[in-house]
């Protein structure tokens, strides 16, 4: 039956034209469904990394410029003995930033920071936890840092923060970092002094991280979840940390800062005497 | 009965045709296949702008690297001419790449390694202009003339967008206070405050 006569007879579809119609009508629906889930996902799952990225950035930062402004006081170490790769607490100079506990508290302030790490492998079981970073400030005069509170937001997993120490050698300035725990009670014998490397130091905090999964209770190959782990690194010179060749004095009482200009040799760790 | 009979088979109420059926899909089939790519498109972007913020990451840890280095020691490496390098062959300023790729931090790493899918493609290099220059002022009172030395260190990285884009640059330019003559006083000339001598710069 021709179409001019369907028209004329006012008729519908036969049965098999409509059975063609209904399955292409259904493919294109399902096309449709599937490209508008998949973009709901990717938008979905965009802006979940977008948060969990924006906060483990933002604490990485607040700790870097935490960490520009540390500085000693007589008596208390620029960074503190036990600090080590995972956690580091130091003096926030010139700054007092807990309750005022009375007319001796003229104390610079301690910052902290700690990593506190994922349990298990697989993030999508449902016994794993998140890792995540704490921070707090401690009352100053080497009192310690027991207040801490999380940083980095729910949505983030932290899945490691390390913290290193670095400082140049030999002519070429490169650099070498380590983790290890520092220990201020030594101050050892000075090694490798060069006339233009002398008293630099950086410290330098990484992280890798990811949104938090849906949990689905079994394992899911690591291939498909590493896609969305990503990793941020940074580097700040604590205050008064600077090179000997600088010959800053930044309080201008003659004494270069970090160690004195005069020292033919190298310091393991800024004596806080020295680090004005 | 009989009106309505007419009513129904009025022409305005008929169903469609097969072809007209055909036609209609056809149609809606180029709306989705635009819609795909208009889909594609954007995260092809969103993929530019998450190796635009690593890149510019690696940037940054290039010049924080620099920046813990005497001034001196960045100029002596290359007085006035690009030092260029990736974070994966190793040439470059010395011992930068294990700084930067240490820690199980690979973004930058990656995105150099020529080998690899997307470092093929991104190609990420950096570049280290160490320049200087140097002024000479006469203290009014006193008649002392002095020269002093300033540093100017630009480091950045370029590196192609994906699929789309031309290459791109990203650069950070950080002035440095020597306070000392050193190597740039035989290197720059000198010049009067406020108008600095003759500039030894670079380009990438």
């Amino acid at each position: 039956m021709t179409s001019a006569k369907r028209i004329e007879k006012q008729e519908g579809f036969s049965l098999p034209e409509l059975m063609i119609s209904l399955a292409i009508i259904t493919f294109v629906i399902i096309a449709i469904s599937e490209i508008t889930m998949r973009t709901i996902d990717a938008v979905v799952m965009g802006t979940s990394q977008s948060i969990a990225q924006g906060s483990v950035e933002q604490v990485m930062n607040n700790i870097a410029d935490d960490l520009r402004s540390a500085g000693a006081q007589a008596g208390n170490a620029h960074i503190r003995t036990g600090s080590n790769g995972s956690s580091i607490i130091f003096t926030r100079h010139g700054q007092n930033l807990d309750p005022f506990a009375g007319v001796d508290d003229t104390n610079f302030d301690e910052a902290c920071y700690m990593f506190v790490p994922p349990v298990g492998t697989d993030p999508y079981l449902e016994s794993y936890e998140p890792g995540y970073i704490m921070g707090g400030v401690g009352p100053g005069g080497g009192a310690g840092c027991a207040n801490m509170y999380r940083l980095t937001d729910s949505y983030s997993d932290v899945r490691s923060f390390v913290i290193q120490y670095c400082r140049p050698f030999g002519d070429d300035g490169t650099f070498a970092c380590t983790t290890n725990e520092i220990d201020n009670s030594g101050l050892n014998e000075p090694v490798n002094y060069n006339s233009t490397a002398a008293c630099v130091w950086m410290v330098k905090i990484s992280t890798v991280y990811s949104r938090i999964y849906k949990k689905k209770g079994e394992n899911i190959n690591p291939d498909y979840y590493e896609k969305a782990v990503h990793s941020y690194q940074t580097a700040v010179q604590p205050r008064n940390i600077f090179s000997r060749s600088l010959f800053l004095d930044s309080n201008k009482d003659g004494v270069v800062d970090c160690c004195q200009a005069e020292f033919a040799y190298d310091v393991s760790w800024c004596p806080p005497s020295q680090s004005n | 009965m009989e009106n309505m009979k007419k009513l129904i088979r009025t022409k305005s109420i008929r169903g469609m045709t097969l072809i007209e059926i055909m036609i209609a899909v056809a149609i809606l089939a180029g709306a989705l296949i635009g819609t795909a790519s208009v889909v594609s498109v954007g995260l092809v972007q969103l993929n530019n702008i998450r190796v635009q913020r690593a890149a510019a990451n690696c940037a940054r840890m290039v010049l924080e690297y620099l920046e813990a280095l005497p001034p001196d020691v960045i100029y002596n490496m290359s007085p006035g001419a690009a030092i260029t390098g990736d974070f994966a062959s190793g040439a470059g300023i010395p011992g930068l790449n294990s700084f930067v790729n240490s820690n199980g931090d690979t973004s930058c790493y990656d995105l150099s390694n020529t080998a690899t899918g997307i470092g093929a493609q991104v190609k990420l290099q950096y570049m280290v202009c160490p320049g200087c220059y140097t002024y000479s002022y006469l203290e009014p009172a006193s008649l002392l003339e002095w020269t002093q030395c300033y540093y100017i260190i630009k480091a950045g990285v370029s590196f192609n967008g994906l699929v789309l884009g031309a290459p791109r640059k990203i650069i950070y330019e950080k002035k440095r206070y020597h306070g000392t003559v050193d190597t740039c006083e035989n290197a720059c000339g000198t010049g009067t405050l406020g108008e600095p001598g003759d500039l030894v710069n670079c380009v990438y």
